[in-house]
């Protein structure tokens, strides 16, 4: 019991401090978005048509590289802005993959494995086509009706529609430098509060994740792990979905297993960053338990196939 | 334009400050104890990147709230949000406004859980937690079932079907033959003037390697054949197997201890290791070789040591190898 809690509490603070920083930043750019940004021009990046959305938001990653936990902060402010839910929603499943960080450690870390390019290949592929996908679904089902979807914004009609400005500040008009001065005021308590949301929900998140973590490690998997595809591609995404790894590192410590097929290997690093114990208690702070369940089952269900899929091709 | 202006308790403003600036001071005071041992270096940069950032904006939330006090007017002069729950972005609604009373105590009584839950980190640094490693069960966990490895003990086994790389007679009058055996180890083969036969493993000059990079190694055909026969010291924990067979292990994170996996070698003794307990922090030097092992499929380092005495106590610099 006390050997225990002395790992949960070294594995827990990790999750916890090595998220911290990005947390910081990712309130520090939301509130920035808030308060600095109008939201006609935010409005005006994303074209009209849903799909074309989706797909551009589902590489976004590759030109403003975000991680699982950091990117959820950034989220809310964009969804409550009246950017797409679906465009939001891509955008957060592929982000934490296709992006120039997790692409390297991928390709670092299987490098030495000589898989490195089709790793890395199946990877993103497979990240893009299960967040595109996804996010469609969900557009589908939820349409515009995002409040149906999302907890607790108070979506404007208008500011969904892109007709009003957000920011209604009234203020004596001749004084800019005081105009700044408040705006940077309220930009700071909207960093701070998104701080602190945010950290309530990673620090509920690690604890869970820690929790499990304590009695999960894929070696012993290792000798269940059957030759059987689809049962050792389910195993993999259990396991990724319990371990709460971050994109960066979850390659690294899956290359070491050999004798886990390609097809498992490719289920866990895409299903991981996705949805896990962690990232799930992140993102009841933006969603209904509704969406929730609609993200994972789609999530799931694609990842299940196109590894499968993958198997078979190769 | 009439505006509808929702003040936020001062308490719950100052206490999310407070709680701000305390999540930072221990990140900083973290970084300076060298007590981030958890995370790797470039991380450990982040954090006081991150608690900085924060202590900024904590500060300029001070200010606001001072501001707030000494305004000429006392009329704050823009729509205050709703700042403690702050997804109501546009809380000004009137109907909010309304419920203004009711809300602001709705919002003050979760504040009062989230920080509850936000000064857990705190008191778990307050404690002096956590150590800086993992304990020797879930390490021995990690290492996974350690069997025996089929290798011959008998070098004069090994010597069977080898390349000769040198022959010479010394002044003695032995004569010898240094021989590469199939799986790349270097042999001494020694025939003494009676005719007797005698071998050893070839200790070269030893050059320091990364334990990951000699894992990594093993995968990899034509690393395998490059640095086979090579004599390298390498760094770690011990763990005995039989007598003459031990794990050299080490733990490696990429970002941070969550991720930790554990790399491993073999190391074969010529003699039995006598006095050494496990878990214990040595230096190895020795010859490194691949050996299949068939029922891990994989290649598998292994360090042969010409003698006992080629390990010696000695702590790394870290306990993780980054």
């Amino acid at each position: 019991m006390a050997d225990d809690i002395h790992n949960f509490v070294l594995i827990f603070t990790s999750i916890v401090w090595e998220a911290f920083p990005f947390i910081v930043f990712g309130a520090v750019v939301s509130g920035l978005l808030e308060e600095f940004v109008p939201q006609r021009i935010i409005l005006k990046i994303f074209p009209k048509k849903v799909l074309l959305s989706i797909v551009i938001a589902a590489h976004a990653g590759l030109l403003f590289p975000v991680c699982e936990c950091g990117i959820v902060v950034i989220l809310r402010r964009l969804i409550s802005k009246g950017v797409p839910l679906a465009s939001c929603l891509a955008y957060m499943l592929a982000g934490p993959i296709v992006n120039i960080i997790v692409i390297g450690s991928t390709w670092a870390a299987f490098a030495a494995h000589g898989i490195a390019t089709q790793m890395v290949l199946l990877r993103v592929l497979l990240a893009i086509l299960v967040a595109v996908t996804t996010s469609y679904i969900i557009h589908i089902i939820y349409g515009n009706r995002v409040n149906n979807c999302i907890k607790n914004i108070d979506v404007k009609e208008e500011a969904r529609l892109g007709k009003g400005n957000q920011v209604s500040v009234v203020i004596d008009e001749t004084s800019y430098l005081r105009y700044y001065i408040l705006k940077t005021f309220v930009a700071s308590r909207a960093i701070l509060n998104d701080f602190i949301d945010i950290m309530v929900f990673l620090i509920i998140g690690a604890l869970l994740a820690a929790s499990v973590k304590l009695y999960i490690d894929i070696d012993r998997f290792n000798s269940i792990i059957s030759y059987h595809p689809i049962l050792s591609i389910l195993l993999m995404m259990f396991v990724a979905s319990l371990m709460s790894l971050c994109s960066e590192a979850d390659a690294f410590v899956i290359a070491s297993f050999v004798n886990i097929s390609i097809p498992a290997k490719i289920a866990f690093l895409v299903y991981g960053p996705m949805i896990d114990i962690k990232l799930l208690v992140l993102y009841s702070s933006i969603f209904k338990y509704n969406a929730i369940l609609v993200l994972v089952t789609s999530a799931t269900t694609l990842v299940i196939l196109m590894s499968y899929l993958v198997s078979i091709i190769m | 334009m009439n505006i509808n202006i929702i003040m936020p308790s001062l308490l719950n403003r100052l206490i999310s400050v407070i709680v701000a600036f305390s999540v930072a001071l221990v990140g900083l005071l973290s970084y300076h104890y060298e007590r981030l041992f958890f995370l790797v270096d470039q991380f450990r940069d982040l954090i006081i990147f991150g608690s900085f950032i924060l202590i900024f904006v904590a500060t300029i939330n001070i200010i606001d709230i001072i501001y707030s006090f000494i305004r000429p007017d006392n009329q704050p002069d823009q729509p205050y949000k709703c700042i403690n729950n702050y997804l109501h972005i546009n809380c000004y609604h009137d109907e909010l406004y309304r419920n203004m009373q009711q809300h602001d105590q709705v919002a003050s009584y979760w504040l009062k859980v989230k920080i509850v839950i936000i000064l857990f980190p705190v008191g778990i640094f307050v404690l002096g937690l956590p150590s800086n490693t993992f304990t020797i069960q879930r390490q021995l966990l990690m290492l996974g079932n350690q069997y025996e490895l089929n290798i011959s003990l008998d070098l004069s086994e090994l010597v069977k079907d080898v390349l000769i790389l040198e022959e010479y007679t010394n002044d003695r009058g032995e004569h010898i033959r240094i021989v590469k055996t199939n799986s790349g180890v270097k042999l001494r083969q020694i025939v003494d003037l009676s005719g007797q036969i005698k071998h050893d493993i070839v200790a070269d000059n030893a050059i320091s390697m990364r334990f990951s990079d000699i894992n990594d190694a093993a995968y990899d055909q034509y690393k395998r054949q490059m640095l086979a026969g090579t004599t390298v010291h390498v760094e770690g924990r011990l763990k005995k197997i039989s007598d003459k067979e031990f794990t050299l292990f080490r733990l490696k994170m990429t970002c941070c201890a969550a991720d930790t996996v554990a790399l491993k070698m073999r190391i074969r003794s010529p003699q039995a290791l006598i006095g050494y307990s496990d878990f214990e922090w040595v230096r190895v030097k020795g010859q490194l070789t691949f050996i299949y092992d068939d029922r891990s499929n994989v290649y598998m380092p292994v360090l042969f040591l010409s003698d006992i005495t080629d390990i010696t106590r000695a702590k790394a610099d870290s306990e993780y190898e980054q």
